[in-house]
């Protein structure tokens, strides 16, 4: 039966590709705000002559230096589904484990799901545990070797979010853990924090640049795991509010008054918005792709779909996450 | 479109996907396994194309301890560090040997079967800017009188741009030709070797906005004197 399970779950997510590249994904049209950036020059923030709430990534690189963060015509962005004008199903890969240091594969995991669950029009992404149906567009996670930039500071995460030069479409991007440093389970002193790390770099990749807010996930020098007012205000700009099929819960009470709540937590992580958004976009009429429903063996999916589902789908999870 | 049918169904039907995988890794903290397999990007070089890399940094920006080590390859990456003045900016490319914007092969290579040159992984592909410095005062190392060392991001001649979100510099400053600079040069640019002391081309690891008359540097926590940042 898992191997069964497997072939299906290949057809399925291959077969998402080819629709996804099918469609061709549509050009971007960026919402009109895509930064909360204001100019005061008597009042430095960072060395920068603006204070930003949220940002986009490619922002000036604010704070770095003292330009205009706006992106305008530059801005980078997932697309959105072509017709629904819904979110996005794109693959994510994590190419790196857990360590005796630091849990490495369980936060991002976990940051993905953050990230993914948002109720925006951003991607949701699922797992590409074949790494042969992956491809592009993705998100990957990976530890890489950035070196150390000298004197005591560490440089903990790196984020590359690639773009065609010829409509801003983002196609892929990789959020690594820079493993030249010294990582810990949790902030400690000379050591960069697994967690608040790789949520920052997965920020990153889904387009969100940097904040002035200490508290903030997107701070720049971000030491937060939580997908906080700002860092979902500049979703809601970007991507604008969650267009669902219609389908999202059926109507059906939460999770968690149903399931009860730990029911809807896997691995210390809150899946509620994740499942409640693949819910939505499995019951679409478009897109249909992915369809995590579908992966679930019929047999154990009977009659009361939100409820069955839920538990279905953490079984799913999982099987095939963990 | 035809093609990625095909490999649904060929997916669907069984047949050995003809994708090949992606390196994987196992996760460590560098201290425990220092030769972890880095990940590799899987550009696609069909179109021009605009990577943005940031870098996030932690806890607060430091100049001190000035450690250069070039034997300790777990060690801080400087060879040396300066006070400077950036005396000319070159034209952006590639950090292919000679410069030429790598090939699909070429980034398929590294992303599926990298391997190591004289004993060390290769860097990632990636944009790069060189720029000239006169060298002012060594702080640390030892260099001529002038340096080119790299930083990334910047626009090829073939339309590709990388822009860098602080990853070569940090604290309020925009490079320019006739500001200074404190720079903390890195490894090399293309043969990532840490014990080669000769700085041929030398990767600029971090660069700060410096004022020789007040000796001020410009940290993103604030402006400091040089003097008591370099003590700690």
């Amino acid at each position: 039966m898992h191997t069964l399970r497997k072939a299906i779950t290949r057809c399925l997510l291959v077969g998402s590709l080819a629709v996804t590249a099918g469609l061709g994904l549509a050009s971007p049209t960026p919402a009109a705000a895509y930064n909360d950036c204001q100019y005061t020059p008597n009042t430095p923030t960072n060395g920068s002559p603006y204070t930003c709430r949220y940002t986009q990534i490619s922002n000036n690189n604010w704070p770095v230096g003292s330009a205009d963060p706006s992106c305008g015509n530059s801005c980078f962005w997932w697309p959105r589904a072509p017709q629904s004008g819904g979110p996005i199903s794109i693959p994510y890969s994590i190419q790196i484990g857990n360590s005796n240091r630091a849990k490495f594969f369980d936060d991002a995991a976990a940051a993905l799901y953050a990230w993914s669950g948002q109720p925006y029009n951003s991607p949701w992404t699922y797992d590409c545990h074949n790494n042969n149906t992956c491809g592009n567009p993705s998100i990957v996670v990976r530890g890489g070797h950035y070196g150390r930039p000298g004197g005591s500071t560490l440089a903990c995460g790196y984020s590359n979010v690639i773009n065609y030069a010829s409509d801003n479409g983002v196609f892929s991007t990789y959020s690594d853990y820079n493993i030249d440093e010294p990582f810990a389970q949790g902030p400690s002193a000379g050591s960069c924090d697994a967690t608040t790390v790789i949520y920052h770099e997965v920020g990153h990749s889904f387009t969100e640049g940097h904040s002035s807010v200490d508290s903030d996930v997107m701070f720049w020098m971000g030491h937060s795991a939580t997908i906080d007012g700002d860092a979902q205000s500049y979703l809601n700009a970007m991507y604008g509010p969650y267009k669902s099929s219609g389908h999202s819960g059926g109507g059906c009470p939460s999770c968690r008054s149903v399931c009860g709540i730990e029911n809807c937590v896997l691995a210390g992580q809150d899946l509620e918005g994740y499942l409640n958004k693949a819910w939505s976009l499995s019951q679409g009429t478009v897109p249909p792709v992915p369809d995590p429903v579908s992966m679930i063996t019929p047999e154990s999916c009977p009659t009361t779909p939100y409820t069955i589902w839920i538990n279905c789908t953490a079984n799913w999870l999982r099987q095939y996450l963990q | 479109m035809v093609l990625v049918l095909a490999a649904s169904l060929a997916a669907c039907t069984g047949t050995a996907p003809t994708v090949p995988s992606p390196p994987t890794q196992t996760a460590v903290a560098a201290a425990t396994l220092p030769d972890v397999t880095p990940g590799y990007t899987d550009y696609q070089m069909a179109h021009p194309i605009r990577p943005h890399l940031d870098c996030t940094y932690a806890g607060t920006v430091r100049l001190h301890p000035l450690t250069v080590d070039p034997k300790d390859p777990n060690g801080p990456d400087p060879r040396a560090v300066a006070v400077a003045t950036i005396t000319a900016i070159g034209a952006a490319h590639w950090n292919t040997a000679d410069g030429h914007r790598p090939t699909q092969a070429e980034v398929d290579a590294l992303a599926r079967s990298p391997q190591k040159v004289n004993g060390l992984w290769p860097p990632d592909w990636g944009i790069f800017t060189p720029m000239t410095f006169s060298i002012d005062r060594v702080l640390a190392g030892s260099l001529g009188s002038t340096v080119t060392g790299w930083t990334v991001g910047g626009a090829t001649a073939e339309g590709d741009l990388q822009s860098d979100g602080g990853c070569s510099w940090l604290g309020p400053f925009t490079p320019a030709v006739g500001k200074s600079v404190v720079v903390f040069l890195g490894r090399e640019l293309t043969l990532s070797d840490p014990a080669d002391t000769s700085l041929r081309r030398p990767k600029v690891s971090t660069m700060f906005g410096y004022h020789p008359g007040s000796d001020l540097v410009d940290l993103p926590q604030g402006s400091v004197k040089l003097s008591k940042a370099l003590a700690g």
